[in-house]
C-alpha cells in the first residue's frame, strides 16, 4: 500500500495547502490510515466487453454509452471494463461513530477513507489490467448521468459479489465505493476539468490543484 | 411431513442455478427470473436435472423476484413468481415427493440506518411474495443473506402470514463475517430466537473455506444446519468468474463436514447436477446426532455476548430516572446525547447497554423504537430493552437488530402473560424480577420461590430457562439493612436452578455517604455468590476494576491476561498536564481536552457573557478569517469549533435564563440522501458560534422538515444534498416549506450545489461551506 499517496490525497481533500500541519493532526491522519487499513475489507469486481461505435454501446448487454465524454474517451478503444469496488460497511459504521463523538476525527477519517479507496482501486487496476488503458471514468461527471450506475451495478452483480449497492437516488452504498468504466486499447489517462460543474468555483483549482491525480 | 424429517433424514438440495442458465445460453445482463416466463422449458429442464441427480427439493427460480427489485420491470413480481411456481410444479411431476422451496435472496439495497431501505419495506416485500404462493410451496428458503436485520424482517413476514417452514442461510466472507459484519454465532443466536426450521451458510466460499464456520455453527446450535457451498472459492479471470473445484474434490471436502451433523446439504454457485448426484451417492442417509450445550446469549447485529464465561457488565446510564440532563434531552428530542452516552459506556468496557426512555408524557413505544434504531447504528453491543410498558417492549423487540435482553417480567401472572409471548415470538433473554403481587418478599427463600414460578411459567410458553435471568433485587442498606444479605443469599439459591442472575448494584448504597465504597464491596459479595450480570455505571472505574479483579480470582480471566493488560495501561497514564494556555489560545489551537478547565479558570475572573463576547467570538472570528484566507485548513477549523462548543456549554450552565443560544436553526440532509458529513461539519461550526442547532439527521422526508418547523419555530433552515439526484428532493422540500406563510430563510449546501442551482430550486441562500453558513446566519438571524 502506498501510504504516502493516501496521506497526500487525504490532505488535499481536506483542503491542505502548505499550512502548518501540527503533530496532533499529523498523528490523527496516521491513526485513521491505520484504522482504515485494519477495518476495511476492500472488494472489487469487473467484467470486460467488446465495444461498438456510432453510437457507442456494448451490444452484448444492450448498454447505451452514447455520451459526449465517453465517445471522446473511448474512441480508440476496442474493449471496455466495467469495474466496481468498495471498502465495505465497517468503515462506514466507524465514520458514523466518530461523527457522534469527534467531528475533527470524523472529517479526517472520511477524507482518508476516500483516499484509501482511490489508491486501493488504482492498485487493483494495475494488478488486473495489463496493456494500454484509459483512466477510470465514473458516471455522474460531465454529461454522463449518474443513473447509469444502476445498470452498471446490475451487470457486474456488484451487490451479490462485493456488497456494493445502488440506492434509489443512485447513491452508492457503502459510501466509500466506486463504479467506473475503463477503456482498453488506448493510453489516455489525462483527466480534465472541462465539463465539471464546479469549474468556475473550484477550491482545488484556486489552490492550483485538481481533485484527481495527475500523472 | 418436512418438519418431522429435519435433523433425522439427510436432505439433499439442488445446486447452482445461474451457472446452469449460463450454460443453456443466458447472457450477462439478462434477468434470470425472466426465464420463468420467456423460457419455461429451460427452467423445467434445470429442475429435472437436479431431481434426477437426487435432489429432494426444487428451488424456484425467484432469487431476485422481489417487488422492490422488479418495480418498473418488464414483468411484475407476481407474473415472475407465479410462472416460477408453475415451472416447479411441472418439474415435480417426475418426482412427486419433492419439496418446492420458494427461493428469496437479499433485496439488494442497504437497510436503514446505513441505507434507506426500511424494516417495514423488507417485511412488506417478503410478505407479498409469500402470500402469493403460500398454498403451493413446502418451505421458504432465504439464502445468500448478508444482513441479519433484513433476514429478521423477512422471517417475521413469513411467520405472520403462514405456518410454512423457513430455512435461512447467510453468506460469510473468508474473514468469517458477513458483508454487514455479522458473525456465525450471532446468526445462530438471532435465528434460533426467531425459531427458523433450519439455519446455515451458503455461497461466497467453497467447502474448504467454509469448514471452520460450519464447525462453529454445529457446535453452537441444536437446530438443523443447512449448507450450500460454492464449487470452491470463486476466482476472477479476465473479468469472468470461475469456480475451481471439480465434483470429486467438492465431495471429498464436504462429506466429512456432512458427517459431523449437517441436516441439509446442496450446492451453490458453480455446482452442477453432477455435484448433487455425487453428494447423494456419498453422503449418509441420516443425520449424525450431536450433543450441544445450550448457553445464554444475547446479540446485537454483529456481536454476541455469552453468559457464564465472565461477568457481563450492563451499562445503566441510558435511563432518565434521576438524571436531569437525560430527561431534558429526551423531552427535547435531542437523542444524540443518548448516543454519546452509549458510546462512552461502550468505550468504558460495558458488554450490554440498558435502554430506558420512560418519562411521563412521552410516547414510549415510539421513542423507544426510534432510540433503538439510532443506537444500533453506532453501538456494537447488545441492548437491554428496559420498560414497564408492554407495547414499548414489543416495538423495541420487533425493530431491534439482534437478540435482546428484555427488562423485565416479574412473578405477577399478568406481566408474564403480556411479555412472554413477545419473548417467544422475537427471541430474547428475559429478566425475571423476584417480586409479585405482594411486592418484594423479605426472605431469600420467598424470592427463590418466585424465581421458580417465573421459570415454570416461561416453560409453558416454550421459553427455555437459558433465556431467563433472575433479578434477586437489591434493597438499600440505609433503609433495609438486614435484608441486604437476603439478596446475596437469594443469588446463590437461584443459581441452583441453573439460571443466571442480575442485580442493579448501586441501589444498595442509596442514602449513605461514600456510595462507591459500598457499591464495590456489595458487588464483590454478590459476584462471589454467583451474580452474572451486574447493572452498573461502567464509567465508575472502581467498580470496573473490582470486576476485573473478580474475573482473575474466579479463574474467568485465564492467566489474568485481560487484567494485566488493563492494569499495565492504567499505570502508564500520566497525570494530565496542565498548560498555561489562555482560553483564547485553547480555542485557536482546538485543544479540546483542555478547554473545559480553561473555561472554568476564565469564569473565576470574568462573567460568562463577557467571556463569550471578549474571548470566544473574537477567537472564532480569527479562526474563520484564517480558514477563509487559507491560513488554516478544514480539520483545524473543526477542532477549534469543537473546543469552542465545549466552552459555550460550560458557560451556558452559569446563565440564569435558558435562553442563551442563538437560533434555533434546523438542519437536515434531504430525503434519499445519506451523506451527512458536510451537514455535521456545518452543525458543529454553527454550535461553536453559540447557535442552537436542531439536527434532523439524514434521509429526512420533506414533511418531517415541515413538522419540525412547526414544532421548533426555527430562525433558519439549512438543507444539504450531495447528489444531483437528491437535489430534486431538496427542491421538493423547499416547495413544501414555502407553502407556509412567513417561512424562515432557507439556505442550502452540498457538493453538487452552486449559486445557480440554489436559485433554480428557490432556496433563499447558497452557502458553499460551514463558514459561509456562519457568516450568513450572523447576518440574517437576530
Amino acid at each position: 500500500m502506498n501510504f504516502s499517496k493516501i496521506k497526500e490525497n487525504a490532505l488535499k481533500y481536506l483542503g491542505y495547502h502548505h499550512q502548518t500541519l501540527d503533530e496532533k493532526l499529523n498523528n490523527l491522519i496516521d491513526e485513521c490510515i491505520e484504522e482504515i487499513e485494519k477495518m476495511s475489507s476492500f472488494r472489487a469486481t469487473y467484467r470486460k466487453f467488446p465495444l461498438s461505435f456510432h453510437p457507442l454501446r456494448i451490444d452484448e448487454i444492450s448498454l447505451n454509452l452514447n455520451y459526449p465524454e465517453l465517445n471522446d474517451l473511448f474512441q480508440n478503444c476496442h474493449e471496455l471494463i466495467i469495474i466496481g469496488c468498495t471498502l465495505g460497511l465497517q468503515v462506514e459504521k466507524r465514520s458514523h461513530y466518530y461523527s457522534h463523538i469527534d467531528m475533527t476525527k470524523a472529517t479526517i477519517f472520511d477524507a482518508v477513507a476516500s483516499s484509501f479507496l482511490e489508491v486501493k482501486c488504482n492498485e487493483y487496476e494495475d494488478e488486473q489490467l495489463i496493456g494500454k488503458r484509459t483512466f477510470r471514468f465514473c458516471p455522474g461527471y460531465g454529461r454522463v448521468p449518474i443513473e447509469l450506475n444502476k445498470e452498471l451495478a446490475f451487470i457486474i452483480e456488484s451487490s451479490k459479489k462485493i456488497g456494493l449497492t445502488v440506492q434509489e437516488s443512485n447513491i452508492l452504498l457503502p459510501q466509500k465505493s466506486m463504479i467506473g468504466l475503463i477503456g482498453l486499447g488506448d493510453n489516455r489517462k489525462e483527466k480534465t476539468c472541462q465539463n465539471c460543474l464546479h469549474i468556475k468555483d473550484c477550491n482545488f483549482r484556486k489552490r492550483g490543484q485538481t481533485c484527481y491525480a495527475k500523472d | 411431513m418436512l418438519r418431522k424429517r429435519l435433523n433425522k433424514d439427510l436432505l439433499i438440495f439442488d445446486g447452482g442455478f445461474g451457472s446452469q442458465l449460463q450454460e443453456l445460453g443466458m447472457k450477462a445482463g439478462e434477468i434470470p427470473e425472466y426465464y420463468n416466463i420467456e423460457h419455461p422449458e429451460t427452467i423445467i429442464d434445470i429442475h429435472h436435472r437436479y431431481l434426477k441427480a437426487g435432489a429432494d427439493f426444487i428451488t424456484t427460480n425467484t432469487f431476485g423476484a422481489n417487488p422492490l427489485k422488479l418495480e418498473q420491470h418488464k414483468y411484475s413480481y407476481q407474473e415472475v413468481i407465479l410462472a416460477a411456481i408453475q415451472n416447479a410444479k411441472e418439474a415435480k411431476k417426475i418426482k412427486p415427493d419433492a419439496y418446492i422451496a420458494l427461493d428469496i435472496g437479499p433485496i439488494g439495497k442497504l437497510m436503514e440506518p446505513m441505507g434507506t431501505l426500511t424494516f417495514d419495506e423488507v417485511y412488506q416485500s417478503v410478505k407479498q411474495m409469500v402470500e402469493l404462493v403460500k398454498e403451493d410451496i413446502d418451505v421458504v428458503l432465504f439464502e445468500t443473506m448478508t444482513d441479519i436485520y433484513e433476514l429478521k424482517a423477512s422471517i417475521l413476514a413469513v411467520k405472520e402470514c403462514s405456518d410454512l417452514p423457513i430455512f435461512a442461510t447467510m453468506t460469510f466472507e473468508t474473514n468469517g463475517r458477513s458483508l454487514s459484519g455479522c458473525d456465525p454465532l450471532t446468526m445462530v443466536n438471532v435465528l434460533e430466537g426467531l425459531k427458523v426450521d433450519a439455519l446455515g451458510i451458503n455461497c461466497s466460499l467453497g467447502p474448504n473455506e467454509m469448514a471452520p464456520i460450519i464447525e462453529s455453527i454445529l457446535e453452537s446450535t441444536s437446530f438443523p444446519v443447512m449448507i450450500q457451498p460454492n464449487a470452491g472459492l470463486p476466482l476472477l479471470e479476465d473479468g469472468q468468474t470461475v469456480y475451481p473445484m471439480k465434483a470429486d474434490e467438492f465431495i471429498d471436502a464436504i462429506v466429512p463436514l456432512v458427517k459431523k451433523g449437517i441436516a441439509i446439504v446442496g450446492g451453490c454457485c458453480g455446482t452442477t447436477p453432477e455435484f448433487i448426484q455425487k453428494l447423494k451417492e456419498n453422503c449418509p442417509a441420516t443425520v449424525t446426532q450431536r450433543e450441544v450445550s445450550l448457553l445464554t446469549r444475547v446479540s446485537s447485529g454483529t456481536t454476541t455476548v455469552e453468559f457464564g464465561k465472565h461477568v457481563v457488565v450492563c451499562g445503566e446510564r441510558l435511563n432518565p430516572t434521576g438524571k436531569k440532563k437525560l430527561k431534558v434531552a429526551l423531552k427535547e428530542e435531542r437523542y444524540d446525547e443518548l448516543v454519546v452516552e452509549a458510546i462512552k459506556q461502550e468505550q468504558a468496557g460495558a458488554h450490554v447497554l440498558d435502554v430506558n426512555v420512560g418519562l411521563p408524557g412521552i410516547d414510549e413505544p415510539k421513542v423507544m423504537k426510534h432510540v433503538i434504531k439510532l443506537l444500533q447504528e453506532v453501538i456494537q453491543l447488545p441492548l437491554q430493552i428496559d420498560s414497564s410498558n408492554f407495547h414499548a417492549i414489543e416495538e423495541a423487540c420487533r425493530y431491534y437488530n439482534g437478540k435482546p435482553l428484555i427488562n423485565s417480567v416479574n412473578g405477577k401472572d399478568e406481566t408474564m402473560e403480556a411479555v412472554f409471548p413477545v419473548v417467544k415470538k422475537y427471541g430474547g433473554v428475559v429478566i425475571g424480577l423476584a417480586l409479585d403481587e405482594n411486592g418484594i418478599p423479605p426472605k431469600a427463600e420467598q424470592r427463590f420461590e418466585i424465581a421458580k414460578k417465573i421459570i415454570n411459567k416461561a416453560k409453558e410458553y416454550g421459553i427455555d430457562k437459558k433465556d431467563i435471568i433472575i433479578d434477586c433485587l437489591v434493597l438499600t442498606a440505609s433503609a433495609q439493612q438486614k435484608e441486604v444479605m437476603e439478596t446475596v443469599k437469594a443469588v446463590s439459591m437461584v443459581k441452583t436452578l441453573g439460571v443466571h442472575t442480575v442485580l442493579g448494584v448501586s441501589n444498595v448504597s442509596f442514602g449513605l455517604p461514600n456510595r462507591p465504597l459500598l457499591n464495590k464491596t456489595f458487588l464483590a459479595m454478590a459476584m462471589s455468590a454467583g451474580l452474572d450480570l451486574p447493572i452498573i455505571n461502567p464509567l465508575d472505574q472502581e467498580l470496573m476494576n473490582t470486576i476485573d479483579a473478580f474475573n482473575v480470582l474466579y479463574n474467568y480471566d485465564r492467566d489474568a491476561t485481560n487484567y494485566i493488560q488493563k492494569q499495565a495501561q492504567s499505570q502508564v497514564v500520566l497525570p494530565k498536564q496542565t498548560t498555561s494556555f489562555s482560553l483564547n489560545d485553547v480555542v485557536l489551537h482546538g485543544l479540546k481536552d483542555e478547554v473545559k478547565k480553561a473555561t472554568e479558570t476564565a469564569l473565576k475572573s470574568q462573567d460568562g457573557l463577557a467571556i463569550v463576547n471578549e474571548i470566544l467570538i473574537p477567537a472564532l472570528d480569527q479562526i474563520g478569517k484564517d480558514y477563509e484566507t487559507g491560513k488554516i485548513f478544514l480539520p483545524q477549523l473543526i477542532q477549534s469549533a469543537e473546543a469552542s462548543k465545549i466552552a459555550f456549554d460550560v458557560i451556558k450552565q452559569t446563565f440564569k435564563t435558558t435562553k442563551s443560544s442563538k437560533g434555533p436553526v434546523l438542519i437536515a440532509t434531504v430525503h434519499g440522501d445519506i451523506h451527512d458529513i458536510g451537514k455535521n461539519i456545518v452543525k458543529v461550526v454553527l454550535e461553536s458560534y453559540g447557535y442552537q442547532v436542531i439536527d434532523l439527521g439524514k434521509d429526512v422526508p420533506a414533511k418531517v422538515v415541515l413538522e419540525a418547523y412547526h414544532k421548533h419555530h426555527p430562525k433558519a433552515i439549512g438543507l444539504s444534498a450531495l447528489m444531483t439526484t437528491t437535489v430534486v428532493s431538496m427542491e421538493e422540500t423547499i416547495t413544501l416549506l414555502k407553502q407556509e406563510e412567513n417561512m424562515c430563510p432557507i439556505f442550502v449546501g452540498g457538493a453538487v450545489l452552486t449559486e445557480d442551482i440554489a436559485q433554480d430550486i428557490h432556496a433563499d441562500y447558497y452557502t458553499k461551506d460551514a463558514m459561509a453558513a456562519v457568516n450568513l446566519l450572523n447576518e440574517i438571524v437576530h
